[in-house]
């Protein structure tokens, strides 16, 4: 079995290669962080040279770059959906958040990247921002008028806040927390909360 | 800025702050592995031994600066008899207040244990269980238990939402953003969009 495994990986070595390199880099970027993971320590790990990993990717900084473009397809992936009313727009949230939230090795680089102030990295939380606000803004403004930007503000850092608290208080064990029913039933209370009811008809157009 | 309390005025009560002060700044520009007792001491005119009276070790300098400025935000605010936009206005100003004051031994923190240093992390927790802890009276005058531990929650996670994105976004000048009235209303602003309250009383 084990050298049949191996045989195959031999016949397509160059991709094979290239995406092996990227699912280490990945986690050692993860679990370390970008600073203290060398390219001689992912080389290892893959039972490769310097040289060969050099081969794919020109430097450290390159390969980080890669990995992190893997990450904002959470949200641009997001499916363009049907108006919704305000209980629609809580589930579609929520749905919002877990796409994000399931890379959350993913998030916890890419927050700590952030955080060290790396600007491509915080090119990506302002795409992520705006991105966030064309999800709900239509919706959002259908349904509470002048209100839409502070519940929409308010709704997103929310949101921010709990993921960036789940990464800080729960470390590397973040994505097994967040995948938690009591978790995911936290999540959901608190944007039922956050979004607030709306007794009138909400198709009609709000008066400005 | 005022890092110390409770024995304000007396000359121990100075060196102690001066001392927290000191290492705040150290611990804020060299990362708190790399501060050595002996920096701190240095760049406040004392020695060791003189440093060792006030504090046993790094460590407690680290948990009294922790605890010192968001102990004191939200510690003697009087609770009020109704949880309406009032009185949550008044928790944001306190907790925007300590934010500002606390800025930069929590952006030390925050790196710390993205890196996964456990004593970081361990202090970080505390601190927010801490925040927790004081904010939840605030809401139980109005609501049940469980709802008004909901709304500490929203207010804790949105607050923090504020706290981080606005230390990336504006990096050493968002403690002095923080203190703008602006900035602090259109925080108040979404507070009060997202929490729903008791409507207040005529």
């Amino acid at each position: 079995m084990v050298q049949e495994a191996r045989s195959s990986y031999r016949t397509r070595k160059g991709p094979a290669t290239r995406e092996r390199i990227l699912t280490v880099a990945r986690e050692m970027f993860a679990i370390r962080g970008y600073e203290r993971t060398t390219i001689r320590a992912i080389a290892a790990q893959l039972d490769l040279t310097d040289p060969a990993i050099y081969y794919h990717f020109a430097s450290k900084r390159i390969l980080l770059d890669k990995v992190l473009q893997e990450f904002p397809d959470a949200i641009q992936g997001a499916p363009t959906e049907q108006p919704s009313e305000r209980d629609e727009l809580v589930e579609r949230l929520y749905r919002l958040f877990y796409r994000y939230s399931e890379k959350a090795a993913f998030a916890r680089l890419l927050f700590r990247q952030q955080y060290d102030g790396d600007e491509s990295a915080n090119e990506r939380r302002i795409a992520g921002r705006q991105q966030f606000h064309e999800v709900i803004e239509d919706d959002a403004r259908r349904l509470y008028g002048p209100r839409a930007g502070a519940i929409a503000d308010g709704v997103r850092l929310l949101l921010s806040g709990l993921l960036w608290d789940a990464m800080l208080t729960h470390g590397n064990a973040v994505g097994e927390v967040l995948a938690q029913e009591a978790f995911r039933a936290r999540v959901h209370a608190l944007i039922d909360l956050s979004l607030p009811r709306v007794e009138t008809s909400p198709r009609r157009e709000p008066s400005r | 800025m005022t890092v110390d309390e409770g024995q304000e005025g007396t000359r121990g009560g100075e060196t102690r702050a001066r001392i927290l002060r000191a290492a705040m700044d150290l611990f804020a520009q060299e990362g708190f592995d790399r501060t050595s007792v002996r920096a701190i001491a240095e760049r406040c005119g004392l020695t060791d031994p003189a440093l060792y009276y006030h504090f046993r070790s790094k460590r407690a300098i680290l948990h009294a600066l922790l605890s010192n400025p968001l102990g004191s935000a939200l510690r003697e605010l009087p609770v009020r008899p109704v949880c309406d936009a009032a009185a949550l206005g008044q928790l944001i100003d306190a907790m925007l207040d300590g934010m500002a004051t606390f800025d930069s031994i929590a952006r030390v923190l925050v790196k710390q244990a993205l890196l996964d240093d456990q004593t970081a992390l361990a202090l970080r927790n505390d601190s927010i269980a801490q925040w927790r802890r004081r904010l939840l009276p605030h809401f139980e005058v109005s609501f049940s238990n469980e709802d008004a531990a909901l709304r500490t929650d929203a207010l804790m996670m949105l607050l923090l939402g504020v706290l981080y994105s606005g230390q990336m976004d504006y990096r050493s000048a968002f403690p002095k953003k923080l203190r703008e009235p602006q900035f602090r209303a259109w925080v108040r602003e979404m507070a009060c969009a997202c929490i729903p309250l008791e409507a207040a009383r005529a």
